[in-house]
């Protein structure tokens, strides 16, 4: 079985199967199996995780707030000029 | 007097025959109906080998609250797992929201549905939700066996009200037909 396959920077993914159509799917690869190192990190993969530490969390939630604020301030800079 | 008898006894088998082929017409159009109905009427159908592992997931590039693919939705395709013409489908879902503390919701309908908003959050679609918890903890998960409906062309999509939830979809159990 094909799948239609993508990948997002942030190591997430997407994938589900090509159907009877087989219409080409813009910004996906078709696989003929889902990589490995993916079926590792789903439910019942050796490596998938089902709790996350939550200073993880809070670094994450951080960074995204740091990034706004980045964005917020460029956008600033450019105004002023 | 024997004449007369004879004769009633004539009308009462005539009057017997009639009512009978009456009867009979009904029965058969009855059957006929009966027919009908079993032919069209869909039913449910065990998949017998269903694949193993996971048949469709996706944990990134979700826009929340939007249904279609080419805005931040999931489009998975059934097609090659259950018959042509295949109504809906049983399969068991399991969705977790691992890096926040949003609510967690999720919605499902047939491809390009017209009867349902592309955005089933703003859109109150609450009849289409294939999930819902109030719970704001992070890891909270939601699984389940669900019915989704198909398109003609077997296809379902599903949309999020987080785009931090990671849906895993397992292969179709049933299939209705």
């Amino acid at each position: 079985m094909k799948f239609y396959l993508k990948r997002y920077p942030d190591g997430g993914w997407e994938y589900s199967p090509v159907g009877l159509d087989g219409e080409p799917r813009e910004g996906f690869e078709i696989v003929d199996k889902i990589p490995q190192d993916i079926r590792d990190k789903e439910p019942g993969g050796k490596d998938y995780q089902e709790t996350v530490d939550p200073q993880d969390v809070k670094i994450a939630m951080l960074e995204e707030e740091m990034a706004t604020m980045k964005a917020d301030l460029e956008e600033l800079k450019a105004r002023k000029v | 007097m024997e004449q007369y008898a004879k004769v009633l006894r004539r009308l009462e088998e005539l009057e017997s025959l009639e009512i009978s082929d009456y009867i009979k017409t009904l029965l058969d159009d009855a059957d006929a109906v009966a027919a009908r109905m079993t032919l069209d009427a869909p039913s449910w159908h065990k998949i017998a080998n269903p694949g193993t592992g996971w048949f469709a997931s996706k944990t990134a590039g979700w826009t929340a609250d939007r249904f279609t693919i080419a805005t931040g939705g999931f489009l998975v395709n059934f097609s090659a797992q259950v018959p042509t013409g295949t109504k809906a489908i049983r399969v068991f879902t399991y969705i977790i929201n691992p890096s926040d503390a949003d609510l967690h919701r999720a919605w499902a309908r047939k491809a390009s549905d017209p009867n349902i908003s592309n955005t089933p959050l703003a859109s109150s679609e609450d009849s289409h939700h294939l999930f819902y918890t109030n719970t704001d903890t992070a890891n909270r998960a939601m699984s389940g066996q669900k019915v989704i409906w198909l398109s003609d062309a077997g296809k379902a999509e599903f949309a999020v009200s987080s785009a931090n939830l990671d849906i895993y979809i397992a292969y179709p159990l049933e299939y209705l037909l």
